[in-house]
């Protein structure tokens, strides 16, 4: 019933559509410098990216290179789209560096910090892109694919007027980020030679088993 | 049609350790919310937040088995779910069984004492807390954790609704819970959204919002034809959710998001005319402008509405269930409750907030909530009249 349109990673320093690697960073040294490049790579102007934490700006660009040349990123005001983000370390790279901001000797929270101590402003961030007026729903998980979150996504299309969606895991922590995303469909009989979005599908498709 | 029902519930607040205490609390107007003069919890600025009595919860969860070793916060998740369970036969370690924790935080309190450099423990990854809450009951399913920022609680009893629906369990136990931490409050007050007085929802004197903690369990089970439930059973028939895609942290000034799951909510169950409102009403100038336009939008403006912050605080990952709870209780004995800290509008659009109890022949309402990152939920929850 539900059928991928176009899929990305981003992973040990490279990124993929498709899984053809689009971009690869040479100095591997620094997770926020290779973001940034890859922002700058995929000439994408969003000022706002420069603001967002490293979970935000993983997110964001696992979508950008996700969406990018497709049928639904020329749609203007998305109403039936989903965002399901799932994360295994939340924002707890952001909860850190905010918890450094209270230290009694030198308290200075910030509110452009806190603010990003919620892993879902990463949908936030990419509703406000993308224009998407949908449901969305962030998943704490230990692992991707989660088995009971995708019967969820399943059920959703099922019982609602959902037409499409971005299914997106992003997980920063200690330095280092992953990140994949997935634009589906519900199946219309103009795509049958698309990938069934299901567990089975995912792991061949991200982790080649 | 299949109906998604709630089988037992439990809150565990400042006001109380079952549902019943909470709800007669609220009932005999008594707030939960108290003064934190300055330098409390090693926050500088005072404020009011409504915190559990930990030497009396320490007292009554001794009851439970097994308990003494656990965090706080996986602490109270237990025993809010233990307590819940007990009025049921359900058996929470059959595979039919699933559990979903609904939280912002979790056990956020630890990174007080935590180093700032090193591995980061596994209690402050929330999957953790949840897998410890199961394992608590011996359940043999992964549990699913909801962080939806303020939205968690009614986006989990939406995710309970639809994975009854898809037939692979017959109950779901959802928890939600959240605490009064330094890194909360102070994160709040960063953003000049708390009050460091009581909170005045839709009131013209508003300030902002009070911090609560809570844990909060809804059971819901399923029933194929929904003719095997008693009379007046309270089932959760419809929920939505839609994102303003305009700001992370503001309000949209044209309550678009919220107009949209309301409108969407009562479409979806049949457009029912609710009886009365659940609302969110943090008491920030702006939430509660924007839910007053998005009522307004939807055509609800002269339906009875409050809202429960002034007796709880903002509960955060709690808020949904408890709200939807203590709601329940209202609509099942035909009342409908005055939303504390109200006398006089103070929301550009003018609407129906009640500010003493009344009776109220009532057969549904709607819950609605809003949250950072721009999203908005409804559910709407009726009594089941044969």
């Amino acid at each position: 019933m539900i059928k991928i349109i176009k899929h990305s990673v981003i992973s040990d320093f490279k990124a993929f559509t498709d899984n053809k690697l689009i971009y690869t960073h040479t100095d591997n040294d620094r997770f926020s410098e290779f973001l940034s490049s890859l922002y700058r790579f995929l000439d994408i102007s969003y000022p706002k990216f420069f603001k967002m934490d490293m979970l935000s700006k993983l997110g964001f660009l696992a979508t950008e290179l996700c969406v990018a040349q497709t049928e639904f990123s020329k749609t203007e005001n998305k109403i039936n789209t989903a965002i399901y983000l799932l994360s295994n370390a939340s924002s707890l790279d952001t909860d850190i560096n905010y918890q450094k901001t209270l230290n009694p000797e030198a308290y200075f929270p910030s509110p452009k910090v806190f603010v990003y101590t919620l892993p879902n402003i990463v949908i936030g961030e990419i509703a406000i892109k993308h224009k998407i007026f949908g449901e969305n729903t962030c998943f704490i998980c230990q692992e991707f694919p989660d088995k009971t979150v995708f019967d969820y996504i399943y059920q959703s299309f099922l019982e609602t007027d959902i037409k499409n969606a971005i299914v997106l895991w992003a997980d920063y922590i200690n330095g280092n980020g992953k990140a994949y995303a997935f634009l589906i469909e519900r199946e219309t009989s103009s795509n049958i030679d698309k990938d069934d979005f299901n567990e089975k599908t995912i792991n061949f498709l991200i982790f080649n088993k | 049609m299949s109906c998604i029902y709630q089988i037992s519930h439990n809150i565990v607040s400042s006001l109380g350790f079952n549902s019943k205490e909470n709800y007669n609390a609220v009932v005999n107007n008594i707030s939960g919310l108290k003064i934190y003069p300055e330098n409390s919890m090693n926050i500088p600025e005072a404020f009011c937040a409504s915190v559990i009595d930990n030497t009396r919860f320490e007292d009554i969860s001794k009851q439970v088995s097994n308990l003494s070793d656990y965090n706080f916060f996986d602490k109270l998740c237990i025993y809010s779910a233990y307590e819940a369970l007990q009025k049921t036969d359900i058996d929470p370690a059959d595979p039919s069984c699933l559990f979903i924790l609904s939280t912002t935080k979790g056990n956020i309190d630890l990174l007080e004492n935590h180093s700032l450099e090193q591995n980061i423990d596994n209690s402050l990854f929330l999957w953790h807390s949840a897998n410890i809450i199961g394992k608590y009951f011996n359940n043999p399913n992964k549990p699913i954790v909801v962080s939806n920022a303020c939205i968690s609680g009614v986006s989990a009893q939406i995710v309970a609704k639809r994975l009854l629906n898809f037939k692979k369990f017959n109950y779901v136990v959802v928890i939600g819970a959240d605490l009064v931490s330094r890194f909360v409050v102070s994160g709040f007050q960063s953003f000049k959204a708390l009050s460091p007085e009581l909170c005045l929802p839709f009131d013209a004197e508003r300030k902002g919002l009070n911090i609560g903690e809570a844990a909060a369990t809804i059971i819901y089970g399923i029933d194929e034809t929904c003719e095997n439930l008693e009379n007046d059973t309270i089932i959760l028939d419809a929920g939505t959710i839609t994102n303003d895609a305009n700001h992370i942290s503001g309000p949209s000034r044209t309550a678009e998001g919220l107009t949209l799951a309301i409108n969407k909510c009562l479409e979806n169950s049949g457009n029912i005319k609710p009886d009365f409102i659940s609302a969110h009403g943090t008491a920030t100038p702006y939430n509660d402008d924007m839910e007053a336009l998005a009522f307004t939008r939807c055509k609800l403006e002269n339906t009875p509405a409050f809202s429960l912050k002034g007796y709880f605080g903002h509960t955060l990952g709690a808020a949904g269930l408890l709200e939807t709870i203590i709601s329940s209780m209202a609509l099942k004995n035909n009342m409908v409750i005055k939303s504390a800290g109200y006398s006089r509008c103070g929301v550009d659009n003018p609407v129906n907030i009640i500010s003493k109890n009344q009776s109220l022949k009532a057969y549904s309402f709607i819950k609605t909530i809003s949250g950072f990152g721009g999203c908005n939920a409804a559910i709407l929850i009726k009594k089941l009249v044969k």
